[in-house]
């Protein structure tokens, strides 16, 4: 069977045109998706750029800032090339490495690398970063199967297994019986796994 | 490591394995919707929004 386009490689065919509104939208969730791994991978970028010196929190920000404006406006990811952790990770360096250049000399002395070694230069995933990628790994799984089910078998998927009530509360919420529940969160999970199994969340998830 | 969620759909799931999936979700869930309450957050998207809406104008 073939599934739907899916967030992930929605991501990767947006363009800076057609339809503006739904551009806005997509680079808002985008945002509110991967925001926290991005902090966590520019943090750590600047890091082991300035031989482990405290990041500015401002400055992160507006690093994960220009990294999404970059993601959408040059409209370069495939994930038939490669995986979006990385593509992610050498924008984010790319943009660490301007900003640490554009700053006094004084601060450049305590960078443990220097020229152009230090644009190629990209740290090891620490474990905060892969742990942040994965949970919204997960969330963006969790979005695209928001999109291929219908509505109220959303609303019992979240409220079970999502939110933590019991069957019997979801169900007397619902106004349903046990067993509808029941088989409902069996037929979603199947989908959510089926949708997990397709190759850019096999290569995404996995190192 | 190996996530019991991204299993081939037809291999079964043990019961522990589904209450590993559901935490893990459920987790991912909550953070994601804490994330976006983060006032770090809302500054990013101020400056994400700001910075194509120039570009937009420009163009």
């Amino acid at each position: 069977m073939s599934l739907p386009i899916t967030s992930l490689s929605l991501l990767s065919r947006l363009r800076d045109e057609g339809d503006q509104t739904g551009w806005q939208v997509s680079w808002k969730r985008f945002l509110e998706l991967y925001h926290g791994p991005l902090m966590a991978m520019a943090a750590g970028i600047y890091r082991h750029h300035t031989g482990n010196a405290v990041p500015p929190q401002e400055a992160i920000e507006d690093v994960v800032a220009s990294v999404v404006v970059d993601f959408f406006k040059r409209d370069r990811f495939d994930p038939e090339r490669g995986r979006l952790r990385t593509y992610l990770r050498v924008l984010t360096n790319a943009r660490i490495v301007d900003m640490l250049r554009k700053e006094k000399p004084l601060d450049h002395e305590s960078m443990t690398a220097g020229g152009e070694a230090l644009a190629e230069s990209l740290p090891a995933e620490s474990p905060e970063e892969g742990r942040s990628f994965q949970q919204a790994l997960l969330a963006t799984l969790i979005e695209d199967l928001r999109e291929h089910i219908p509505l109220r078998q959303f609303e019992m998927f979240e409220m079970v297994k999502l939110k933590g009530m019991s069957t019997d509360q979801a169900a007397a919420e619902l106004g349903v019986q046990r067993g509808v529940v029941d088989n409902t969160i069996y037929k979603v999970m199947t989908r959510l796994r089926e949708i997990g199994a397709s190759p850019e969340y096999q290569q995404e998830y996995y190192a | 490591m190996k996530n019991p969620l991204f299993k081939p759909p037809h291999d079964p799931l043990s019961a522990r394995e589904e209450a590993e999936i559901t935490q893990e979700l459920a987790e991912a869930y909550r953070q994601n919707e804490a994330d976006e309450k983060k006032p770090a957050f809302k500054r990013i998207v101020e400056k994400v929004g700001l910075t194509l809406s120039t570009n937009k104008h420009n163009e």
